[in-house]
């Protein structure tokens, strides 16, 4: 079940919320959020809920352990690991490896068909959060079950993040602050990331689809420029779109969540895009991968190991397919070149450093998207000047006319434009009354375009 | 002012809601021309394999109130907000709405199929003549930019590797009448006009050397002024208004058996009354049409393998034939070669619009 369906909207939201509201007591109320997220991720994994539900008493079961038998506690934690990753590996890279492994030896090993479970790249990472944190002695171990359970589960942030810490949330477990005005700014929240989704991340996604889905033979250079730029709006308002309904969802139940993007196509350079974009799984990497691994403690060598292991395992995070570690791996070179600073030529012209990030970035993402490498190598070529294609034909011109606007409007947006705005007219009630008229007709505008989305006339008469 | 904005979508979420509840659901939309998800029964097995919960999330948005009023709001703000040209597939031309042509994917599947088609009659050679529609022959009407890909590619891929006598000229014809200024397609449906099928079928008289009837040999009546078809549907725009369906009338002495059901006449008026108002044209889609002309000195017969494309072609051919045997290939199971060999029958044309000949189930299931 998406945040951005009308089945979420419209019977799921208002069934969990309405008893939320009317019962006191913060036990109970835990106990609808745990029921409602097992239910929400049974919704679209009837059978990996079982799996889900292991994960969380198996993780929770070697905490405890780990507070009873202290002299034990990095054999427990090694367990635990091995125990998250391996399940991740099972369900996520099982496919690739054996097929990588195919190709390298040349065998011919059955790969088998295994349902990736949605989330349980960010479940399990949560549940190693949970655990290291314990074995730190960065937070308590957790006496109650139902407390981990609502942690790694909790709807919101279950199968699209952001990942949250264990020490980020554990007061909140119990005491958090539930009220109206926080119910209000969640909902607002909760908005902003629907139309992001659904007016913007939808509208560009279709636009990349027309763009990569054509012929790439009668693809011109400012088309390819033009899908490579569609997609990467498509990501950012799709993911970030998805952070703010979660954080909007958590504040509508009271818990409040750190930020997972901060206008990340504004960076100046890949380093600071990376403490822009998708920053609850970057900081995870920092805290709990990188850090551990030395950090840039360990002198020049290390450190650059250090950033080559990180993005290795950011990439493979993505998805089990090489062309997402040939991005990560792209995303830390150009972090290491930052690092070696070869002359300050960029940094005389701040436009110019702005240009390089989101090149790299732009092409960053046309490797992230396309999974085939022979339609990749294509694409990139057309987009790097190839001279059997054109730099500019009708089929350009006519998407850039038909999108201009969804695309202008994207492009603002992913500056902090809103929030300058905000804060300039904040207490000028004209404004309040006119932004509060948009909302809601973007909402109905919404809406429009969910159930526009399921409106499919048919042709013929039904056989 | 947060608190007036969540207020306000919170009464406008538990509205729905409970509207969706309460409004009565009907089984069939009009407007889609399909059936509407029921609301699904629940079994183990479905809702193991997830089957059941897609079917809720359709059933909800098959359900949804005001669906149709919502699909409108969208049209209409990407038309005249946002400036897009092209929605749903279908381009904004003016005052004209052409469907857009999308990638084909079976040619050589179709042609295989017709080539076994070919095969099967032995030595009798099929005629095939393929439809350009809108978006080939008004081309010159489409969007600023607009470039849709070519149907005539594909219908020369067709036409050069089947083996049948080819009516090619057709694109040629239909481009001279619309030069005349004449609308051979409707606006708001994926068909094309009695004005368009009765270029077809002086096109088919020529390749098969016959004198066709001229335009005067027939009363032109509008049936309606308020034809809003398959491309209104799809864009649900409330203020575009219905157009007119011509029907060219002579008096006929005929015998139609719609799938076996006897009637006297090439058209169903009753559709009138109804949505899908081109179904008139031999009572819409049946999958076996027998029709015999009781009134005239031809001992010809025709055997027609089509979609609905020729529905409105046939009844000017019926002028020209003692019998005209239609199968629409989508619903008839049987062999239709081993009817045109069975039955002697003199002449088999295979008639398609290149817009949905490449989805269209039925081309495969020629045999």
């Amino acid at each position: 079940m998406l945040f951005s369906s009308l089945e979420f909207i419209f019977l799921f939201l208002p069934i969990v919320c309405i008893p939320y509201f009317l019962i006191k007591n913060i036990k109970v109320r835990n106990g609808i959020l745990i029921l409602a997220s097992l239910f929400f991720y049974s919704f679209g994994e009837p059978k990996a809920v079982v799996l889900m539900v292991m994960s969380i008493v198996l993780n929770y079961g070697l905490a405890i352990l780990m507070g009873k038998h202290t002299n034990a506690k990095k054999f427990l934690l090694t367990a635990s690991i091995l125990v998250n990753i391996g399940l991740l590996f099972w369900y996520k890279y099982t496919g690739l490896f054996l097929s990588s492994i195919n190709a390298i030896f040349r065998l011919d090993i059955d790969i088998p068909l295994i349902h990736l479970p949605i989330g349980i790249s960010f479940f399990t990472f949560q549940a190693m959060s949970y655990v290291i944190d314990v074995y730190r002695g960065d937070t308590p171990v957790q006496k109650r079950l139902s407390a981990v359970m609502l942690y790694i589960s909790f709807f919101p942030q279950l199968i699209a993040g952001p990942i949250v810490k264990y020490h980020d949330i554990e007061k909140q477990i119990y005491k958090r602050d539930i009220s109206f005005a926080k119910y209000s700014a969640g909902c607002k929240r909760f908005l902003i990331g629907l139309f992001k989704k659904v007016l913007i991340a939808n509208n560009a996604g279709l636009l990349w689809e027309s763009i990569s889905g054509g012929e790439l033979s009668s693809l011109s250079m400012a088309g390819a420029w033009l899908g490579a730029v569609a997609y990467s709006l498509q990501i950012y308002f799709d993911f970030s779109g998805y952070s703010d309904m979660a954080i909007g969802l958590a504040g509508i139940f009271g818990f409040d969540l750190l930020e997972n993007f901060n206008y990340p196509y504004i960076s100046k350079s890949i380093r600071e895009f990376w403490r822009r974009w998708h920053i609850s799984l970057s900081t995870w990497f920092k805290e709990y991968l990188y850090i551990p691994l030395g950090g840039s403690r360990k002198g020049n060598i290390r450190t650059y190991l250090n950033l080559i292991i990180v993005f290795l395992c950011t990439g493979i995070w993505h998805g089990a397919s090489w062309n997402f570690v040939i991005w990560g791996m792209w995303h830390g070179l150009f972090s290491i070149i930052e690092r070696l600073r070869p002359g300050k030529l960029l940094d005389r012209f701040r436009i110019l450093n702005h240009i390089y990030t989101l090149a790299v970035v732009v092409i960053g993402f046309v490797i992230f998207a396309i999974t085939d490498p022979s339609v990749l190598r294509e694409y990139l070529s057309v987009m790097l000047l190839n001279s059997n294609h054109m730099l500019i034909n009708d089929s350009f011109m006519f998407s850039l006319r038909c999108n201009a606007v969804m695309l202008i409007v994207a492009v603002v947006f992913s500056a902090p434009l809103y929030i300058l705005i905000r804060n300039k007219f904040k207490d000028n009630a004209v404004y309040a009354a006119a932004e509060a008229v948009l909302f809601i007709l973007l909402f109905v505008l919404s809406i429009a375009y969910l159930v526009s989305s399921a409106y499919n006339p048919f042709l013929y008469f039904r056989f | 002012m947060n608190k007036v904005i969540s207020v306000v979508i919170t009464i406008i979420i538990l509205v729905f809601s409970a509207a969706f509840m309460v409004m009565p659901k009907s089984d069939f939309s009009e407007n889609e021309n399909r059936s509407l998800q029921s609301f699904p029964k629940l079994k183990a097995e479905t809702v193991l394999n997830g089957e059941y919960m897609e079917d809720i999330t359709a059933y909800i948005s098959d359900h949804f109130p005001m669906r149709e009023g919502f699909v409108t709001i969208k049209t209409l703000f990407e038309k005249d907000v946002l400036g897009s040209r092209l929605i749903n597939g279908i381009y904004i031309c003016g005052d004209m709405y052409i469907e857009d042509y999308k990638r084909p994917k079976n040619t050589q599947r179709i042609i295989d199929t017709f080539n076994k088609f070919a095969k099967d009659l032995g030595d009798k050679k099929a005629d095939i003549m393929l439809v350009p529609t809108a978006v080939e022959i008004y081309n010159d009407r489409l969007p600023l930019f607009a470039s849709p890909l070519s149907q005539l590619r594909t219908m020369d891929d067709i036409y050069s590797s089947v083996d049948c006598r080819c009516i090619d000229d057709l694109y040629d014809e239909l481009i001279l009448e619309k030069q005349k200024g004449r609308k051979l397609f409707y606006s708001l449906d994926h068909h094309w006009t009695t004005e368009g099928a009765y270029v077809g079928y002086v096109t088919y008289c020529k390749a098969k050397g016959f004198e066709p009837l001229p335009e005067s040999a027939f009363d032109i009546k509008t049936v309606t002024e308020d034809f809003k078809g398959t491309i209104y549907s799809k864009l649900n725009d409330i203020t575009l208004k219905g157009e007119e369906i011509h029907v060219y009338d002579r008096p006929l002495d005929v015998t139609v058996l719609y799938d076996g059901k006897e009637s006297s006449s090439l058209y169903n008026y009753e559709y009138l009354d109804k949505k899908d108002k081109y179904s008139l044209f031999l009572n819409n889609i049946h999958s076996f049409v027998e029709i015999t002309n009781n009134n005239t000195d031809s001992t010809k017969t025709l055997a027609v393998a089509k979609d609905s494309y020729a529905n409105s072609m046939i009844p000017f051919l019926v002028n020209h034939y003692k019998k005209i045997y239609v199968f629409d290939t989508r619903s008839y199971k049987g062999a239709v070669s081993d009817i045109v060999k069975k039955n002697n029958i003199d002449d088999v044309l295979i008639l398609y619009n290149m817009n949905t000949i490449d989805t269209d189930t039925g081309v495969n299931v020629i045999y």
